[in-house]
Parts: structure tokens; C-alpha cells; sequence
């Protein structure tokens, strides 16, 4: 075994060295220009997306060349089990991937952190591993696409398909990739046999037909992706519209602030509502949104900004640091490190803050400003025991903060005078939830304000509701509902919950699958609304025809009874896409046919 | 050296007490006979000049390029401001005959200030304090910083010391500190010495001529208190200033004493010199009992004073030495009738001179041989981008001061300005009030009357009581009565005085202002209509009341370290007492909207941090609602002093067509084609002004 190993690993080697020594040359380049520890996630999306590529070539370039007839008899005819070596191949590939991947990363790590005044954390060195993570689950896509029946080859691809859309960070995605390697490379040894014809029976069967039934499931949402492109090309999608309808969603969601405001007092029975409307007509309306709808948290991977600002009275920048709690600063003119910034005089920070407008820094719950004069960072609000902060917005005299469950009006002109935290001058509730909200609508009054909150956000496909509702805070902070109205969408309730008619079973396991290890963040709390029962007949009626037509298939297969029974009871839950991947996967039982002009004559 | 009041004090005790001494009760049948007399007088001047020509709105609107014009303490320098186009530069000149140059191309200070060896120049910018070396000697750039939640402030340039400036600071508090203020000397060379600091607000300091600290000011609950510094680091009180009564540092005195701009010996503010134990002495007042010192000029070497000047009623100019009044004397002589400033150096003096026909400065070097020559000539205007000529003086209305009887007997003092050449019974007047309301208008050259006048409008301009820098007696008589009460009959009274002795058409008179101002204009057309017949109302309060607890929350304080809630207590205004809240809400425009008949103009800033816009908002839609005639321009981007060149264009074309359709007055010429687009942008409500630019919202 290890010898095989071996022999894998000089197989590749001088092609891994080149690799790694042109992925350093190209990272080394990209840090003497940036600092890439502080790059939004962007970049390391598209970093993460070639090491994927990288590996999966590898996978598929290795498994590919053992599959061919001769070479695969060659391969297991050693006196060792299958499973033995293929863990040999792998292995060397993940060595290889090691040098060419996680090595010129950790090089590049490691000079950021002995040659500059930048900040390297512990968890940036868990990017890199993720980031050799990735290459890995890419070489066992590649691998297992290769040694699956051909039909099904595509299977493996919806791990790498479906991983960008988790929630996870930190060393939970780290835990979430472990998993899919795990399966990934269950999946490779099962498939890793004589006959690589055949799928693998019992329960390994299921390594390879559950990603199978959630392949054909994204098959089914990209086929429902084409008919809204060709819904949109045809001029008729309701987002598409020459000009909005009156009172729906789209209009809502372009409208100004003030025009809004206007059309959803049209049905108020509020006393003011005419004053307000006359008012909105010529006030200027702040409009604000989930501007953070994630939030940064302790030693996350990436970073949805990059975590600094620039002191531009000092010419200092200062870089957030998880490992410290603390702003670490350097010298923009000579690079030279100039100590920490922490709270009130060096402490922690409670949370790691994003850089916002006028040195606020946003922490998860709470906001701080950075005084450039007296280089402190002062506290200046706290929000209450598990709010979390999903926007800001500072114009004029009014700070709005917008939490996951409320919307507080502060009055700003302390940031300017003092130096104590604000007071609260108004809390709203929020009529919903934070991933449902697209945008608030504030307008001041005489004595006190009205809001809009908009929460439209997720309609299209059955995560959120689609209404607005007004509400009017005093000055003493009292709330009052004075206006809601429903939004219409235009989309109809089968489009609408396309995704989950298709297969319940998958898009609601892929719904929570997406929140595993995951830290709870404000823009993913959405509110779905009731499904119409329509559409829970729909669903349930292709179940239905699905189990009844599994059931019509598995007879003609060579399934043992408890396949069939498996596959039958997996058609009867997941629907349609379970039938499909049967089709795939379990072929008809082939038979012979001979024709009576090609059958012996009897004598 | 110079010491102007108004320079580091608010402006609601900058300036205090206007009533005839003696003639606190009214006046005499002969002094209201003469007092008619005087305006017909007045009348009969204008009316025997030729009608003026027109004079492009432009000219009232342009900014002039040269400001802060400042001789070094030796006389041997000029340095002045050059703004054009938003761009400032710092130039300097050589004296008497030196060419100017540019020392600065650029800088965000709106000030200057010598260093008393006349070999740098100090030039606070909002964010830091910098110098300038004047000599060409190395060392210049940026001292200290500035503002920041620190509020650090240059207070003026250290008189003992050769190159050094004065700054206060107020740390951040933070964690368990406490608030500290602290006073400090920087250097040129950047060096920071701390003199003092307290847990109590410094208010203000005087250095010996030792370089030491020796009188402190400090705030004291609503106190003001005078510090003498003594050896053993205690300072030891000598005076409190109470009750808002004013005490301004304006240098030590030889013998360990201290001059002081203050009333706390009497009603008005005038020159004291308050002696080591303590004793005050007061060195002195307005001769025509009328008048708080509006500045004082001080020794360039001992810090004497050596001028005293008045500007509330009429423009006064006092020389304290013989051989200075001898000088002051040919000088007046020269330039009569002017209102004149004089910042003495060692080798000559720096003349400013302004007049109510005199749009901007002049500015003259006097020396000791009694030769005057005028400097800096050609500093022109700009408006837009576009040079603008001084208004000729010869067709500016002139601006005469007037007194007259409240009904409840009190004397008020104003001004009224007469158009040129016509009869001015039949003219349209337009009453100019003046914001605040603790602020005064003074003899000097006001753009809006002047530009109404060239319109062919009477304006008046009254200082009711309440107004400032008429003594502290006057201030503190409108005892809150801001609402439709005695304030507003006072600017009544004043119009009525006027038409019953012949200045204006009855049938014609509007009102108009800005902040308390456009308050009062909108009062007066909601609850005097038979009188008003429209309104123009700049940046106004709709409920004085709401606006005065907001403006609590802004920060402002009127007497440093005060708070302003106690100061607003004194004069009447208790934010705290709910019965003149609700007293101030029943009499507001927004509460009786309903009232109204007469179009309003109103023009507010939307980021205005005094007079918040949701007031006006509220009463223009209450306005709509109710079908009335309003008009509304909004600046966003604009606070409460409208600054952007073309919103305060639009103000006056604004103002020259409403009044025009409803008084008769001069008609607008054309918006420019940016004023449109301007007005297009901002016009939100057009009232019957509709159909004058196509509104966008």
C-alpha cells in the first residue's frame, strides 16, 4: 500500500511543485499589493473556486487514467483489498494537494506575519486549511465522478454545488467540510470496486443515490430558472414590467420613500393620515435597509468587509485583530506598527466591529466610535441581551440603528459633543422578520416619526410574506399602527413554491442543512408565510406519482426486493426527483428479444 | 491686539442694553415730537435724492475675497484672506509699500492671527491649528489639533509670550474619568505647556506680562466666576458674575489688575478695570447712555486699552489717550459719518471703516504724521464664480436710526431704511425682524434692506425688547413673551408708528425674517392679517416652544459652561415650565393655522441643526390640508444659516416676486438658467407661486 502511494506521489510530484510554486508567486504578488488577510469574501470565493478546479482535475485526471480497462485490472489485481488502494491513491493525491495548495498558503501566511506590520489571526490560518479543504473535496468529486456508473457521474458535483450556499464559518465550516469529505470518500471507496458499471448495492447505495435525487432536484430548480428567463425575454415577469403595478411588490420595493409612504397611508384610518401624506409629499424620507445582514463573528474565515479603517488625520491604518479584541495599527507612510486601539483605553472588544460612516464601529451588538483626536474608541450604544445589529444610518440629527428585532432612533448630536453613550430616543418592533425586510422608510413628524417597513425580501420563493405596514412612534416612544396592506407579487403560489413542490423532503433538509454549524445571523431569519393548500395537493399528488411510478419500474430492474422496497419508499417522500435518480441510476433489466425471423426454424 | 466681545462670547450677551438712561418710563411729548421730527427729516432727505437705479441681486449676494484683514502687533505687516471660489489663501504684505504675496495658496481657516513678534501667523482650522512663518524662517505647518470631542479651541495668541497661542480643551470623558478642562500654551514650534486645569468649565484667562497665568474665569453652576491666580496654585475668587451678567477678559492690567468688559457694576456693558483686591472701576460707558461696548482695542506692547467702540444704535469710536483721541478726531474728520475700528501697531494703525451705505470694509493705514492711506482697494466680490461690483454708495439708501413708544409705554429703538426719490406714504414697507431673538441690528449696511430699498420697499427694522446690546435691562424684559404677546407688539407698535407718521402704505406692508425672524413674520400674518399682508419666512420656528427644547439637546450653550436650560431660565424661557410651553404652543402659526389668510413664503434648510425641519414640514402640509397659500423652499444639504450661493439667490428672487405680486414693489428679474434648475430642485410647494419654475417633486 505504500508503496503504491509512493509511487502515486513522485507520479505528480514535480507537477504539485510547479503548482505550488506559481500559486506562491502569484499570492506573494497579491499581498505586496493588498493585504490579502482583509479581502471581502468575494476574493476568497474565487480563490477557493480554483483550488476546487485543481482539485478536481487531479481526481479526475488520476481516477480517469486507472479506469480504463487494462490499467483498472493492473490496479486491484495486487494482492491487497480494493479499499487499500484506493486509500493509497487518495492519499497521495491529498499529499500532493497539501504541497501544491496548503503549503504556498501557509508560506504566504507565515510572511505576512513575520515581514509586515499586518495582521495574521489564528483563524486566517484556518482559511488557508479551508482553503486546502476545498482542493480536497474537489479531488474526491473528481475522483468518486470517475469511478461511479457513468449515468450518475454527476452526483459528487452537488457537494461543491451546494457548499458556497452554507452559512457556516469559522471552524464549523471547517467541521462542514470534514463531513462532505467523509462522505465523498465513503462514496470513492464504494465505488472503488471491479465492476464500475454497477452502482453501489446496499447501504452504500444510498452514498451515492441521495446526492443523486438532490442533483436531479437543482436540475428541476434550473429548469424552473429557465422558464423565469424565459418568462423575463418574453416581457411578462412581474419584476419586468414596463412599469410597476400599482400596488405591488416591485413598485414598493423602487419606490421613493416619500411616494411610499403616500400610497401606504392611501387606506389609513389614522386621524393624520392626510397631514402625514400632505407631509410626506415634501419631507425628505431616509430609507435604509439590512445593511448587515451578516455580521462579523469571533475568528470567521473570510470577511464580508474588510475589517479596517484608515485614520486619515494620522495617516494610520488600523486592522481588526480576533486573536487581540483590538485594533492593530501601522504607519500608512512607512508601515511601521504603532501599537493597539482597544475599548476605553485598551480593553476587548465585546464583538468584532465592522468600520462604519463617521468612525462608528459596528460590533454585533453594540457601536462604538473611534476619535481620531484623542485615538480612543468611546462606547456609545448597547443594544438589549441578544439583539443583534442588522443596519445603520446616520443622517442629520438622527442615528437609526436597525436590530434583528427592532428599529431605535437615537438622536446623533451627542457623537459630535460628548462622549457618553446615546440615549434611546424611540424602539419599533419589527412587523417581521430581518431576512424579510427589504427596506424602512423613515419620515420625521413633529413629534416623533413614521416608519415603512417594507418586508417584501424572500417572496419569490416562499421565504417571506410581501406587505407593508406603517407604524407612527411618538416622542415619548409610544408605537401605533396606522397603515398595512398586502403587496401583490405577480409570480402565482406555483412559482412561488417551486422549490419545495418539487421535493419537500429536499428543500426543506437543504434548508436546514444550509444553517449547520452556522452562527445565527440576522439577514438569514426570514417568516415564510403559509403555503396554499394548492400547492401541498401538488406536492403531494407527485409523491404519490412518483411512488407509483418507482413501483412500475422497480419491477423491471434487477433490484433484490429491498432495494425496491427502498427505492419505492425514497420516491414515495423525496417525489419526483427520487424518481428521476431511480431512472438514472437503476436502469431497466436488459432482455433479450429475438425476433421469429432470426429464431431457428424447428424442424 | 484686539479683543472684539462678540468674538469668543454668544451672541445673545455679546452685546447689551439700548434704553435712554433716565427714560426708562417713556418718553417725553418732546422727545417722541423730535423723534417724529427726525424721521421726517429722514424722509425728506430721501426724498429730495434722485430714484435709484437698479442694482442686480447679485451684488447684494456676492462675497467679498478679501477677509480677516489683521496688521502685525510691529505694523510692519498686513496679512489677509483671499477667498475666491470657495478656495481660501493666505496673503501677506509688506508696510508701507511692500507688493503683496502669497503665503498660503491654501487653507480652511477663516481667521488670522498675529504672534506678538509679528514673525508668524497663527490660522485655526476646524480640524488643526497651523502657522505660517512670515520671516521665511523655518517651522511652519501644524501646531495642535483642533475640535474633536476634545472641543479643543484657539482662544487668541499668548500677549506675553513671543510666538505662542492660547488653547482650551474639554477631554472626552471616558471610563471612569472625570470631565476635565484644560488650558494650554502651544508654541510655534508646536511645543504644548499646560497652564491649567480644572473639573470646572474654564470660561476664560488672562496671562501677566511674566508669561504666567494670572486671572481665570471659571463656570460655577450659573455662575460666572474671576479667579486671581496665586502662588500656592488656589486661585482665589474676586467676582461672581450672576444672573447672566457679562464678564469678558480682555488682558492684565499693569499692577497685577485686569481689564474687563462687563456690567457687573450697572445695566450695560462697558470697560472696568478691576484692581488686585478686588475693587471694580469702571473706565468707560456710552456717552449716550444708549450702548454696550461693542470691542475694545488693546496696546500692541502693554495691553492697555486704547479704543472703545459702540455699534447698537449709532456707530461710536472712543480713543482712551489724548494723543490717540487728537488722532481718532482728524481721522473722523475724514471719514465721516463712518463706523470705524482701529487696531493700533507700533508704527501705524489699520483702519477698518464700514457704513450703512458701504457694502464689505475699507481698510486705511493711519500714521503718527496724520497720513492716511487707503490699502487693498481692489478687493473686489464674487458671486458665482463672477467678480461683482461694490453697490455705488451714492444710490444706497442710507439706514436711520428711530425710536419710538410701545403701547405699554417702554422706548424701542430700530432703524428704518427709505428708497431713494420716492414718497415713501405711498411706497410698500416691509418690516424686517431680525433672528435670535437675542441679537440686535446695527447701523451697518444690511443687504436685505438694502436690496428691498433698490426695490422701492420702506423697510424697518426694529430691535425689540429682548434684543441685545442694548443693556442687560432690555434683554431680559421680554421675561419669554415670545409667542403673540408684548415682543410681537413691539415690532407692531413700531409699524404702526410709522404709518401714522406718514412712512408707507398702510394697504401694503409685509413682513419678513429669518429664524425668530420668519417666527415673527409668520405670527404676524396669522394674527395681525388687517396689518400683514404676507409673509416671508426664512429658517422659522413654528412653535418657539418645540424649537427651544430641541435646541437644548444641540449642545449650544449661551454662556460658556452654563447650561443653556439655566441660561434660558433667566431670560424667562424655563424649558422645564409647561406652562409657558403650552402657553408658547397655543400662540404658535402651527397651532392656529387655521387662522391664516395671507400667502406665506417660507425657505428652510433641510439639515438645519436649530430650527428642525419637521416643524416646518408639519405646518406647511397643516397648511395644504387646510387649502391655504404656502410656498416652500428647501435646501437639503443646508443648516440653519443657508450659505449655498444659489439657495440664497433663490431666497431673494423668491422674495422679490412674492412681495412684488402682493405689495407692488420691484419686479424679479429673470432666474438665471442654474436659479431654475435650482428652484426646479428645490421648490417643494409653489403656492401661488406656481407656474414661476415647473416644480420637480
Amino acid at each position: 500500500m505504500l508503496d503504491i502511494l509512493k509511487a502515486e506521489f513522485r507520479r505528480f510530484l514535480s507537477w504539485a511543485a510547479v503548482y505550488a510554486a506559481a500559486q506562491f508567486m502569484v499570492l506573494m504578488f497579491f499581498t505586496r499589493v493588498v493585504d490579502m488577510a482583509q479581502q471581502p469574501d468575494e476574493v476568497y470565493f474565487v480563490i477557493a473556486a480554483l483550488h476546487a478546479l485543481t482539485g478536481a482535475l487531479l481526481g479526475l485526471f488520476q481516477m480517469g487514467g486507472y479506469r480504463r480497462p487494462n490499467a483498472w485490472l493492473n490496479l486491484l489485481h495486487r494482492p491487497l483489498a480494493h479499499w487499500r488502494i484506493a486509500l493509497a491513491l487518495l492519499a497521495a493525491g491529498t499529499a500532493l494537494l497539501l504541497i501544491a495548495i496548503l503549503l504556498p498558503l501557509l508560506a504566504t501566511a507565515a510572511w505576512q506575519e513575520l515581514m509586515t506590520p499586518r495582521v495574521l489571526d489564528l483563524r486566517h490560518v484556518g482559511l488557508c486549511i479551508a482553503g486546502f479543504g476545498i482542493a480536497v473535496i474537489g479531488y474526491l468529486t473528481g475522483a468518486a465522478a470517475m469511478l461511479v456508473p457513468r449515468r450518475t457521474a454527476a452526483a459528487p458535483l452537488v457537494f461543491l454545488a451546494l457548499l458556497p450556499s452554507a452559512f457556516a464559518t469559522g471552524t464549523g465550516f471547517i467541521a462542514l467540510q470534514a463531513l462532505v469529505m467523509a462522505w465523498l470518500l465513503a462514496l470513492t471507496l464504494a465505488a472503488f470496486k471491479p465492476d464500475l458499471g454497477s452502482a453501489p448495492r446496499g447501504a452504500a447505495g444510498v452514498l451515492l443515490a441521495a446526492p443523486l435525487q438532490v442533483l436531479m432536484w437543482l436540475l428541476l430548480v434550473m429548469a424552473g430558472f429557465g422558464f423565469e428567463l424565459l418568462w423575463i425575454a418574453q416581457g411578462t415577469h412581474p419584476n419586468n414590467l414596463a412599469s410597476a403595478p400599482a400596488g405591488s411588490a416591485k413598485q414598493a420595493d423602487n419606490a421613493e420613500g416619500s411616494d411610499l409612504l403616500i400610497e401606504g397611508l392611501a387606506s389609513s384610518s389614522a386621524a393624520d393620515a392626510p397631514l402625514w401624506r400632505e407631509q410626506a409629499a415634501i419631507s425628505d424620507v431616509v430609507t435604509l435597509g439590512v445593511g448587515i445582514p451578516v455580521n462579523p463573528v469571533w475568528n470567521e474565515l473570510g470577511n464580508r468587509a474588510p475589517m479596517e479603517f484608515d485614520d486619515e488625520q494620522r495617516r494610520i491604518r488600523w486592522v481588526f485583530s480576533h486573536d487581540l479584541g483590538r485594533f492593530v495599527g501601522y504607519r500608512l507612510a512607512d508601515r511601521e506598527a504603532i501599537g493597539e486601539l482597544g475599548v476605553a483605553g485598551g480593553s476587548r472588544f465585546p464583538s468584532p466591529p465592522l468600520p462604519g460612516p463617521r468612525g462608528l464601529l459596528i460590533g454585533r451588538d453594540t457601536l462604538h466610535e473611534f476619535d481620531g483626536e484623542t485615538q480612543r474608541v468611546l462606547p456609545r450604544l448597547s443594544l438589549a441581551d441578544g439583539e443583534v445589529i442588522a443596519g445603520i444610518d446616520l443622517t442629520g440629527e438622527r442615528l437609526a440603528v436597525l436590530s434583528d428585532r427592532a428599529l431605535y432612533l437615537f438622536d446623533a448630536r451627542p457623537l459630535s459633543l460628548d462622549s457618553t453613550p446615546l440615549a434611546t430616543h424611540q424602539r419599533v418592533p419589527l412587523p417581521g422578520a430581518t431576512g424579510n425586510l427589504t427596506r424602512v422608510d423613515i419620515m420625521e413628524l413633529l413629534d416623533g416619526h413614521l416608519v415603512s417597513f417594507g418586508m417584501t425580501r424572500q417572496r419569490h420563493n416562499g421565504q417571506g410574506p410581501s406587505f407593508q405596514q406603517i407604524v407612527r412612534v411618538d416622542a415619548q416612544g409610544r408605537v401605533e399602527k396606522v397603515a398595512r396592506r398586502e403587496l401583490t407579487t405577480g409570480y402565482g403560489p406555483l412559482f412561488t413554491w417551486q422549490t419545495w413542490w418539487m421535493s419537500p423532503l429536499i428543500d426543506q433538509s437543504l434548508g436546514a442543512l444550509r444553517h449547520l454549524f452556522a452562527p445565527y445571523q440576522p439577514g438569514h431569519a426570514v417568516s415564510p408565510p403559509p403555503r396554499p393548500d394548492r400547492v401541498r395537493w401538488l406536492a403531494g399528488l407527485l409523491m404519490a406519482l412518483s411512488l407509483l411510478a418507482a413501483g412500475l419500474h422497480v419491477r423491471r430492474t434487477n433490484l433484490r426486493r429491498t432495494g425496491r422496497v427502498a427505492w419505492c419508499l425514497a420516491c414515495g417522500a423525496v417525489g419526483v426527483p427520487a424518481l428521476m435518480a431511480l431512472w438514472l441510476a437503476i436502469p431497466r433489466r436488459e432482455s433479450m428479444q429475438m425476433s421469429s425471423a432470426a429464431a431457428p426454424a424447428l424442424a | 491686539m484686539s479683543f472684539r466681545i462678540a468674538f469668543r462670547m454668544p451672541v445673545a450677551a455679546a452685546l447689551a442694553s439700548f434704553f435712554f438712561a433716565g427714560l426708562a418710563g417713556g418718553l417725553s411729548a418732546k422727545d417722541t415730537a423730535a423723534d417724529a421730527a427726525a424721521l421726517r427729516a429722514a424722509v425728506a432727505a430721501e426724498r429730495a435724492r434722485p430714484v435709484a437705479g437698479r442694482v442686480p441681486r447679485a451684488a447684494f449676494l456676492a462675497q467679498a475675497q478679501v477677509q480677516a484683514v489683521a496688521m502685525s502687533p510691529d505694523g510692519l505687516r498686513l496679512a489677509w484672506i483671499h477667498e475666491r471660489s470657495g478656495r481660501r489663501a493666505v496673503w501677506v504684505q509688506s508696510l508701507p509699500d511692500g507688493r503683496p504675496r502669497l503665503a498660503l495658496p491654501r487653507t480652511t481657516a477663516g481667521e488670522l492671527a498675529w504672534s506678538q513678534d509679528s514673525r508668524w501667523l497663527f490660522l485655526p482650522e476646524p480640524r488643526q491649528l497651523a502657522v505660517l512663518a512670515v520671516d521665511g524662517q523655518r517651522g511652519a505647518g501644524k501646531v495642535a489639533p483642533l475640535g474633536g470631542l476634545t472641543r479643543r479651541e484657539f482662544l487668541w495668541v499668548d500677549p506675553n509670550a513671543p510666538a505662542a497661542a492660547l488653547l482650551l480643551e474639554r477631554p472626552a470623558r471616558t471610563g471612569g474619568d472625570g470631565r476635565r478642562w484644560r488650558l494650554l500654551r502651544v508654541a510655534a514650534d508646536g511645543e504644548e505647556t499646560l497652564l491649567h486645569e480644572d473639573t470646572r468649565p474654564i470660561v476664560d484667562a488672562a496671562i501677566g506680562a511674566t508669561g504666567r497665568l494670572e486671572w481665570l474665569l471659571l463656570a460655577e453652576g450659573q455662575a460666572h466666576v474671576l479667579y486671581r491666580a496665586t502662588g500656592s496654585g488656589r486661585g482665589q475668587p474676586v467676582l461672581r458674575c450672576e444672573q447672566m451678567r457679562r464678564c469678558g477678559l480682555l488682558g492684565s492690567a499693569a499692577g497685577g489688575g485686569l481689564w474687563l468688559s462687563s456690567n457687573i457694576d450697572g445695566d450695560r456693558i462697558g470697560l472696568l478695570r478691576v484692581h488686585p483686591d478686588g475693587r471694580v472701576q469702571r473706565i468707560h460707558d456710552d456717552p449716550r447712555g444708549e450702548a454696550d461696548v461693542f470691542d475694545v482695542k488693546l496696546d500692541p506692547v502693554d495691553g492697555r486699552p486704547r479704543f472703545v467702540g459702540y455699534r447698537s444704535t449709532v456707530a461710536q469710536l472712543f480713543a482712551l489717550e489724548p494723543e490717540d483721541a487728537l488722532r481718532l478726531a482728524a481721522l473722523q474728520r475724514h471719514r465721516p459719518g463712518r463706523s470705524l475700528e482701529i487696531t493700533p501697531g507700533v508704527a501705524r494703525w489699520l483702519v477698518h471703516e464700514r457704513g450703512d451705505t458701504l457694502r464689505g470694509e475699507r481698510w486705511w493705514l493711519s500714521d503718527a504724521r496724520g497720513g492716511l492711506r487707503e490699502v487693498l482697494a481692489d478687493a473686489g466680490f464674487v458671486f458665482a464664480g463672477r467678480p461683482q461690483a461694490r453697490p455705488d454708495e451714492t444710490i444706497m439708501a442710507h439706514k436711520w436710526p428711530m425710536r419710538w413708544r410701545a403701547s405699554d409705554g417702554r422706548v424701542l429703538h430700530g432703524f428704518v431704511t427709505l428708497p431713494t426719490g420716492v414718497e415713501v406714504a405711498k411706497a410698500p414697507l416691509v418690516v424686517s425682524v431680525h433672528g435670535g431673538p437675542f441679537s440686535l441690528v446695527r447701523p451697518d449696511f444690511s443687504n436685505d434692506a438694502q436690496l428691498l430699498a433698490n426695490r422701492g420697499y420702506v423697510v424697518f427694522q426694529p430691535n425689540f425688547r429682548g434684543s441685545t446690546g442694548l443693556g442687560r435691562e432690555f434683554m431680559f424684559a421680554a421675561q419669554g413673551d415670545f409667542g403673540n404677546g408684548r415682543v410681537q407688539q413691539d415690532i407692531v407698535d413700531g409699524t404702526r408708528w410709522l404709518l401714522a407718521n406718514g412712512v408707507g402704505d398702510a394697504q401694503r406692508v409685509g413682513i419678513a425674517g429669518a429664524s425668530f425672524g420668519g417666527y415673527s413674520a409668520l405670527l404676524g400674518v396669522t394674527f395681525q392679517p388687517e396689518l400683514f399682508k404676507v409673509a416671508v419666512a426664512g429658517v422659522p420656528p413654528v412653535d418657539f416652544g418645540f424649537v427651544l427644547r430641541e435646541y437644548l439637546g444641540a449642545g449650544q450653550e449661551m454662556f460658556p459652561g452654563i447650561p443653556m436650560a439655566l441660561s434660558m431660565r433667566h431670560l424667562g424661557m424655563d424649558p422645564a415650565d409647561k406652562a409657558l410651553a403650552n402657553r408658547l404652543a397655543a400662540q404658535s402659526p402651527t397651532a392656529n393655522a387655521g387662522l391664516l389668510r395671507r400667502p406665506v413664503l417660507i425657505l428652510a434648510g433641510g439639515q438645519d441643526e436649530r430650527v428642525p425641519i419637521r416643524g416646518i414640514t408639519h405646518y406647511a402640509a397643516l397648511l395644504r390640508t387646510l387649502g391655504k397659500d404656502i410656498s416652500l423652499f428647501v435646501d437639503d444639504e443646508a443648516d440653519h444659516g443657508i450659505a449655498a450661493e444659489y439657495s440664497r439667490e433663490a431666497y431673494y428672487f423668491l422674495m422679490e416676486t412674492m412681495l412684488h405680486r402682493h405689495l407692488g414693489g420691484g419686479q424679479a428679474a429673470p432666474p438665471s438658467a442654474a436659479l431654475r434648475q435650482h428652484l426646479q430642485r428645490h421648490l417643494r410647494l409653489a403656492g401661488q407661486l406656481n407656474g414661476l419654475v415647473t416644480s420637480s417633486r
